[in-house]
């Protein structure tokens, strides 16, 4: 390093290629605060602070703590720099992607058969169609819907028996 | 980064040029110390209302609280400079805490001795408006001069660097506004209460400005020429 200082551009060559490897094990350490792809970075971050202030190493002194110092410095700003970044950041889920292939379009499928389903429910007699809607959609208890509708328990079930056969029968034909 | 590693290192040798090494902490803190007096010795000279004041204070209490805050000044700026060397020993934070402690004990005396004298009318801090303004005016020179000679510096902590520098800029300009005043302080608890509350604001100002004002320095030709290859290795690929 002290050569370096004074101008030899072969002996700082071979001082940061030698240095890389031990920064990089340093680095390292602690991946999991900076995060695993950031290593590198962080190892070019370091060489980049050493060499800008490698004007405040003093030769009569070791090199491993003046070393270290920058080294433990640099990891602790990226550190923090992901912290922040993570922070402001949510993951989201993978959004839908259409493709021209149609195998790809799976959800606009299902949301075709939600069309198809809307439009069979909607030729269903009005009896059957009252109660797939108070039953199926909306959800509600046998008893809520007999008390809704005025029919009885009973009439509803058959009711629903025959409107989920006929809509099995109107679905297979779209 | 996009550039690897042993490439980067080829950049950083290429063209390398001698390095004049810093000098030690205590002569960076010499030199600011003769800076910086001589600003607050100018500001005393245009704030003081009456300078013959001072050839007459023969009051040791007060000579020895001037001497305390300039070496907690002193010693605060050699912190400041060593905490920017790589590897130094953190032994050195406490070298300003002897002269701050002595300083305090001066002020803890002072309001000790006018309780005795006046009794509780001793220990009341009067509004002190003239001295926060003085000390403020007066530090704004020794902790912009620190914290620029600090930057030659690596900022290994930034925060605690600036909060030093404040600590080294709020003591000088205290000896600011304690010559400059037309009148002695009514109590040592004025001191104590206006003088120190400056202070902790400057040193909290400082603290805060630390991160930007002591950033790691930027090589600007190293970083426009790796853009510049990073430029040309695109164009290749392209």
């Amino acid at each position: 390093m002290a050569a370096a200082n004074r101008g030899d551009a072969e002996a700082y060559a071979r001082l940061l290629h030698a240095l890389a490897p031990l920064i990089r094990h340093i680095v390292g350490r602690d991946r999991q605060f900076i995060g695993g792809n950031e290593v590198e970075d962080v190892v070019q971050d370091v060489l980049l602070s050493l060499h800008a202030v490698r004007a405040t190493y003093d030769p009569r002194r070791p090199f491993m703590p003046w070393l270290l110092a920058i080294v433990r410095r640099r990891v602790v700003d990226a550190g923090r720099r992901r912290m922040r970044r993570t922070g402001r950041e949510v993951p989201l889920d993978e959004g839908a992607v259409t493709f021209p292939a149609a195998g790809a379009n799976l959800a606009g499928e299902e949301f075709r058969q939600v069309e198809a389903l809307r439009v069979a429910i909607g030729r269903l007699p009005p009896r059957q169609r009252g109660a797939v809607e108070l039953l199926k959609l909306r959800e509600m208890s046998l008893r809520e819907a007999a008390a809704a509708t005025g029919s009885s328990v009973g009439a509803l079930k058959v009711a629903t028996n025959r409107a989920m056969a006929a809509l099995r029968l109107l679905m297979k034909k779209t | 980064m996009s550039m690897d590693t042993p490439e980067l290192i080829d950049m950083l040798t290429r063209d390398l040029r001698p390095v004049r090494p810093t000098r030690a902490p205590w002569l960076y803190a010499s030199m600011w110390s003769i800076v910086s007096m001589a600003s607050v010795i100018g500001l005393i000279a245009v704030l003081s209302h009456n300078l013959d004041r001072l050839t007459t204070i023969r009051l040791s209490r007060f000579w020895l609280e001037q001497v305390a805050a300039l070496t907690t000044g002193v010693t605060a700026a050699a912190v400041v400079f060593a905490s920017v060397v790589p590897g130094s020993s953190r032994r050195w934070l406490w070298l300003p805490v002897v002269p701050a402690i002595g300083w305090l004990a001066i002020l803890a005396s002072g309001c000790l001795r006018d309780w005795m004298a006046r009794g509780s009318a001793g220990l009341l801090p009067h509004a002190d408006w003239p001295c926060t303004v003085a000390m403020t005016l007066g530090a704004i020179v020794p902790v912009a001069t620190i914290l620029a000679m600090a930057r030659r510096g690596a900022p290994l902590t930034p925060t605690r660097t600036a909060a030093l520098a404040g600590l080294a800029g709020a003591a000088l300009s205290s000896i600011v506004a304690c010559t400059s005043r037309p009148m002695p302080h009514p109590t040592t608890m004025t001191v104590a209460v206006w003088h120190l509350g400056t202070l902790l604001v400057i040193v909290w100002a400082a603290a805060q400005a630390g991160p930007r004002a002591l950033a790691w320095p930027v090589d600007a030709e190293l970083i426009a020429s790796i853009e510049a290859d990073a430029r040309q290795s695109d164009r290749g690929d392209q």
